[in-house]
Formats: C-alpha cells, structure tokens, sequence
C-alpha cells in the first residue's frame, strides 16, 4: 500500500531541509519563499490527518489507536492532538505558522537570517516526527474489506478541557521559537540589544499570554476531570510547562529594560534562548520515559534519545555562541542609576524569577541526577515545592507592589513610600478575615498580606487615575492592574482555598445516610444506562451544608466503549462563594440489595475567583500587545 | 582564563545532557527501563490449575515438559497484537502452550480465537479471575514460561514480541 501520508510528510521534511543547507551553505534559495510552502504543506499534513480522523480510516495506527466511529465528532477531531505522534505534528505546524506570520508581517532587517534559525529547528523537529514518530505510521492489522474498529481515545481527554488545552499551550511553546532564532541572530551579527528587545516584545507577551492560557487551562481540566480535587499536583509534567514561563516571565521584565537603554543585554539575550530550549526539554522530560507522569503516554527510550539530540543540537549551539559574545554583547548607554532605581528593581525581579526556575529544576532533575549516580532514589513532591516555592512567590508579589513607584531617574523616598497606605489597609483586611475564617495560620496571614497589598496598590492607583481628571488611564496601567493585581489576587484566593477548603468522605447508601455537623448527605435515588459511547451509573445525592443551604449533586462512574475504561464524573454545582464538588467510587451492592456508594465531597472556597485571576495575568500579557495611543 | 569562561555555558550543557543519556540509556539495558517490573511468580512453582479445561487434563497441565501460559481476554485489544506470534511456538515438540482465558465469556473467546487463530494445547476458562490473581498479574495480556519441575523461569507482563519466542525456542529446544 502506497503510505499518502507519509509521503505528504516527505515534503515539509525536505523544504525544511533545503531551508537548513540553503541558508548554511548559501545555495541562494529564498528563505521567505521557503517558509510560506513549509507552512503550506504542513498546513496540508496537518488537515490530512484531521480527515484521516472524521473519516476514521483506521489503515493508519494513529487513528487506529485513538479514535473510534462512535465518538462525537468534535472528539474524533481533537483525538488528532490527544497522542503523542499527533501532538507532535500540531507543535510543529503551528510552529510553522509563527514564522510563516512573521515572513508575512514583520518589517525587520534581520528576517531572512531569523527564518534561517526557524527553518532549522523546524527540520530538526521533523526529522524526530518523520523518522522516530510519525503519525501516518501504517496499521498492520487493518485489512482491506475487514471491518475493523479502532481503540478509542482515552475518556478522561474527551473533554472539552482537552480539546483547548494543548493548541493554546503550543501557541505558547512554539511563539517562544521567534524569540530563540532572533537571539540567535542577535548574537551572530552582533545586532544592536535595543533594537533586539524591540523586535521580540510583542512575540515574547504574547506567547507568555498563551502559555498562561494553557497551563490554567490544563490545571482546571485536572480539577474537572481527574477527580482527586485539586487543581495543581506539582506534576512533571506541569512543572516542566511552569519552567518556560517563569523564563518568559524574566525575560518580559528583562526586556523592558534592554529596550528602554540597552542594559541587561546578555540577560535578556539568555532567556530568549533558554525559553525555548527549556519549552522543548519539557517535551524530552515528559515522552522519553525519563520521568513518569500523568502525561508520558508515549515514553520511548529511542525517542527520547532523538528528542535528547535536537535539545543538544539547539542549546549546544546557542551556548556556543552565547559564550563566544559573554564579553562582547552588550550596549554602553548613558543611563546612570542608583540604588533606587528601575533598573534594579526589575533586577531583583528577575532573579525571583530564575530562583523560582531553579527550584523547579531542582525538583526535576535532582533525583535523576542521585539515581544515575546510584545514590538512592527519591521522588520530590509538594512539601519541597510548597516550602520553597511558595515564600518565593510571595516575596515576588511584594517586590511588584513597588513598580508604579519606582521611576528610571530621579527616585525619591518619599515617593515609594506611597505604597504603605495599601499595606495598611490590607493589614486590617488581612486580620479581619483571620477573625472570620478559621485555620489561618501566620504563613497563610502573611501571604494574604502580601497578596492583598499588591492587588489593593494596584487598584488604589486604577481608581485615583479615574478621578483625577489630568490623568488618563493608560495602556501600561491596564496592564499593571492585570497581571501583576492578578498575581495578587491569585495570591490571595490560592492562600483562602487552601486553608478554607472541607472534605467529607464517606459509603451512602439508601438507608444510610451520611450525618456530621458540617453537612448531611443523603442518597435521593440512583441509576444505571446508556449514552453515546458510554454506559454509565449515576446517582443524585442530597446536600444539607452547615448555613442552611440546601443542594443536589449528581456525579456519575462511565464505562466506555469499545475499551472498558472507566472514568469518574465529578459533580460541580457553584454559588459566589464556592464550588461544590462530589465524586463517587465504584458503588457495590449491600446485603440488603441496595447500591453503597463511596463518596468524596469537597467545598472548594472561592476557586472560581482562582481561575479569574489567572485568566488576568494572562489577558494583562495581550492588553500590552495593543497599540499605543498616541 | 576568559576563555574558559567563555566555554562555561557549553561544558555545563554537556554535563548535564551526558547524565540524562546515561539515565536513558542504563535504564533501558539495566532492566529498569518502562517495562521494567519486579516478577512475584519468578522462581516459584507455579500454582495448580483448578478451572474447567478445554481438553481433559486428569494429570493435571505443567506435565511432560515445558508449559507456556498465556492469560489472555477476548476483550483484550493488546492480545490482538501478539496473538499471531503464538502460532510459530504451536508446533514445538516439548512445549505446551496453555491459555488462560481470564474474565471472559466462552462465546466471546471461542468467537475470538475462530477470527484469530488458536494455537493453545488446551485453555483454562478462568471466568472469575481468581487463577490469575494467584499468578499475580496485573493485567491481561501476561505469559510466563514454566518448566518440567513447574517452575516459573521467565514473565512477560504486556505483550510479547519476536525476541521472547526465539527466547524461548532456545530454551525448549
């Protein structure tokens, strides 16, 4: 059988190819030229394989093994990034729209030696896909005329959580690969460091936007879906998405700097580098078996070896020629600053940020490095990330609290000392929540403090901007306000989750309902039937919580064809001040013939403000991405 | 000795991806690779096989030579895939190759094994799953190999491939 597929992955394989040898060994192909028909025939790969999917044509084993006939469109559809080979190929398409945008649109001189680092590392990319996991693999088993059936996706990625999770998180990871390959250019030609962070800004936010969308995305669909009642598990996986965008966060700051006068060029110059090299580790972490995780579903050691390559490849060169310009790279400028100053401030900042990446790194890479040298093996959970982590970020928050008030020249004490009234105002508000709620111990207070400060400094300057009729609410204030008064916020609502959130665990059945002075759960009634691809047992449970409040929660176990794979529905019903979220186990039957159920119920305090201020962080990234009023 | 800070940010990349290939690379020869597991039936006998049998059994089935005992499903998408590679050990002399049908409907397996082939010397109908639980599999598809004494010298959790039939082609021979 002749493979189609494979054959149409052939030609973005060998433009790639020709852009790599063209640009290294001037054979005078137009790298622009180039680009436009790699995104072409990527662009017919990609939408090959999606209708490989619609259609199910279960000939090729991708499909085989992750879609079935009796799935919902919208699930065959995304089925197509819900494996690793699939995945990958939408990694690398929308890799190639990024730079196929930037041929378009860009007006800058360096574009043709940029496309040259983006066409490389599209080849090494596809190289991996074509010869270590490609897709379009043919399925063995399938034969002409036979019917068959495919496997099915895994029912936990059939939600809507997943359908969005990765596009969005990939529009983030691979928006990082212009930043990569102009800092390559940066450095090679030795281009001007202002002119440099200039060009990359509005690539770096909004790709740190997107990475921001999809990690919260991902964090909520483990809260729906997994069923375990938490929303972050300091996962591999998700630790490995946290470390590029702690980087892009740094390089954000960093930037503002080497734009203004051209300082911190080096700095600014290395995360630009080591965002993608690391957005690209992540994956080698997470499908070479290397470290296991809720995500390594394609661990392979032979591609991990591969993937190991292009990371080497990649970063090896970017380090030599980082190291080749350590003395070179940088702008003299005439900007004289002092202790209390702008540029130091974002200096701390920065080093918050790369102390919080190396915690993360520790915690990766600290227990390969014990057990290859046959020290013992550990696995490094919550209590090492939450003891160091979290301080760190706390201390973040009261460092942005101080941004509007530190100026580049000309600071005066008297002025940052503006920032108190907000710290006493969220001092009072602190302790009066610490007098309403129980369990707020003296870290929780003083994280809330600190939280609050931040977000109650930013909104006190976004309200006197508003009644002070000379000022004008501006495009940095709206952004400020955003990100920062939302890392605030999350601060202060994570602080509140944690130490507010309840548990009740227990077996109901029929005639035996559950009792406390918390809340009263009883069985209303319970079913078992059929829908769509699935059967499933539901029952409906009755909810007297302590404040009177009355509520009916409904979770449900599936079992879903053609696979026997079971999943466990959570229930969610939400008011303004919390989430109300039940999950059952596998119920049995009693003695007296009644279904017993395990449940687990959990209220989950302020978790949708959680998510909203999350949502503002990354919503600040893309308000900074519209144009300035003149 | 700029220079050799200038080489710094290379030699620290090379440390650090010569430690993860070494890790890719011992954990995939060292037996600790994915599939690696610790096998609680290695070594020991085997347990008696009490379940309806296919073809009559009086002496009981790991007799008269090697047994290999393959726990498989008709429900079993995994089984599908090393199913064939059974065929090529059917007709060894000094082997018997005994399938536990484990949680399955006779129907649906006898339905199976017509659209699949059926290479077994007998099956065991292992309807409540019990005899695997004493084999301590995990899941279906497991094989282990068994000698003449009723030892159990080899364990395959998930599928087999071509390697473990030559395997195990050597050791009957």
């Amino acid at each position: 059988m002749i493979n189609l597929g494979q054959i149409l992955l052939s030609i973005p394989l060998a433009i790639s190819a020709i852009q790599f040898f063209s640009g290294a060994f001037s054979w005078g192909f137009s790298q622009q030229r180039l680009t436009k028909w790699l995104f072409a025939s990527l662009t017919v790969c990609f939408a090959f394989l999606t209708y490989k999917y619609v259609v199910s044509d279960f000939s090729y084993l991708n499909v085989f093994e992750n879609s079935h006939t009796m799935k919902p469109l919208i699930y065959k559809i995304t089925g197509v990034w819900g494996n690793h080979e699939g995945s990958m190929l939408l990694f690398i398409f929308i890799l190639s729209l990024y730079s196929f945008l930037f041929c378009i649109f860009s007006k800058s001189k360096n574009k043709d030696n940029i496309l040259f680092f983006q066409g490389f590392a599209s080849f090494l990319l596809l190289a991996y896909i074509y010869f270590a996991s490609s897709p379009f693999e043919v399925n063995s088993y399938y034969k002409e005329g036979v019917d068959i059936q495919g496997l099915g996706l895994n029912p936990l990625l059939q939600d809507i959580g997943l359908a969005i999770h990765p596009p969005l998180l990939y529009l983030g990871y691979a928006g990082f690969s212009l930043c990569f390959s102009y800092a390559l250019v940066a450095l090679k030609d030795n281009i001007d460091p202002q002119i440099f962070a200039n060009e990359i800004r509005n690539y770096s936010l909004f790709s740190w936007s997107f990475l921001a969308f999809g990690i919260a995305l991902g964090s909520w669909w483990a809260y729906r879906e997994l069923g375990w009642g938490g929303f972050w598990f300091w996962d591999p996986v998700e630790n490995s998405s946290l470390v590029p965008w702690l980087l892009a966060s740094a390089l954000i700051h960093s930037s503002i700097y080497t734009r203004k006068f051209g300082g911190y060029a080096l700095l600014t110059v290395f995360l630009s580098l080591a965002t993608f090299i690391f957005a690209l580790t992540g994956f080698f972490l997470v499908r070479s078996g290397i470290l296991s995780s809720v995500h390594s579903f394609a661990s392979d050691p032979n591609r991990g070896l591969f993937m190991l390559a292009i990371v080497f490849i990649l970063s090896a060169y970017s380090m030599y020629l980082f190291g080749r310009n350590l003395f070179s790279y940088h702008k003299e400028s005439n900007y004289h600053y002092t202790i209390l100053s702008r540029q130091v401030h974002i200096g701390i900042n920065v080093v918050i940020f790369l102390a919080l990446t190396i915690t993360i790194l520790l915690g990766l890479f600290y227990p390969i490095i014990l057990e290859v040298f046959n020290i013992r093996s550990i696995s490094i959970g919550e209590p090492y990330f939450e003891k160091v982590f979290l301080p760190l970020s706390i201390l973040l928050a009261v460092v942005a609290v101080f941004t509007p008030f530190i100026k580049w020249h000309k600071n005066k004490l008297s002025k940052i000392v503006r920032a108190l009234p907000s710290l006493v105002s969220s001092i009072v508000i602190a302790f009066v929540i610490q007098h309403y709620f129980s369990n707020i111990g003296n870290f929780a207070l003083i994280s809330l403090i600190c939280g609050l400060w931040l977000f109650i400094s930013m909104l006190e300057l976004y309200v006197l901007r508003i009644f002070d009729d000379r000022g004008k609410i501006t495009r940095g204030l709206n952004v400020l306000f955003l990100s920062h008064g939302g890392f605030g916020l999350l601060i202060v609502f994570i602080t509140l989750l944690v130490t507010q959130q309840s548990k009740v665990e227990s077996i109901i059945s029929k005639n035996n309902a559950y009792e406390s002075d918390a809340a009263k759960i009883e069985l209303l009634n319970s079913e078992i039937s059929k829908r769509d691809n699935f059967l499933y047992q539901s029952a409906k449970f009755k909810l007297e919580l302590e404040g009177g409040q009355v509520l009916e929660l409904n979770p449900e176990n599936r079992v879903y064809f053609p696979d026997v794979k079971k999943t466990y529905e959570v229930d969610i019903k939400s008011d303004h001040f919390a989430d109300y979220y039940m999950v059952m186990g596998k119920s049995e039957m009693n003695e007296e013939g009644d279904y017993e159920f395990p449940v687990r119920f959990y209220i989950k305090p302020f978790i949708m403000y959680m998510w909203l201020a999350m949502f503002m962080i990354g919503l600040g990234g893309l308000i900074a991405l519209i144009p300035k009023r003149k | 000795m700029k220079k050799l800070i200038q080489i710094l940010p290379l030699i620290i990349l090379v440390v650090a991806v010569a430690l993860l290939v070494i890790k890719i690379t011992s954990d995939s020869k060292g037996g600790k690779g994915v599939n690696y597991f610790e096998s609680r039936a290695l070594g020991k006998q085997i347990p008696v096989l009490k379940l309806p049998t296919s073809v009559d059994a009086e002496n009981g089935i790991y007799k008269d030579g090697y047994s290999l005992v393959n726990v498989f499903a008709s429900w079993c998408t995994s089984c599908m895939y090393e199913h064939p590679l059974f065929a090529e050990l059917s007709g060894l002399e000094n082997l018997k190759l005994v399938g536990i049908n484990w949680r399955d409907k006779r129907a649906d397996s006898a339905a199976w094994l017509k659209k699949h082939g059926n290479p077994y010397d007998v099956i065991a109908y292992d309807e409540l799953g019990k005899y695997g639980i004493s084999l301590g599999i995990r899941g279906v598809p497991e094989t282990f190999l068994v000698d003449p004494e009723g030892i159990v010298i080899d364990h395959v959790r998930g599928n087999i491939d071509e390697g473990f039939i030559n395997k195990v082609k050597d050791i009957v021979k």
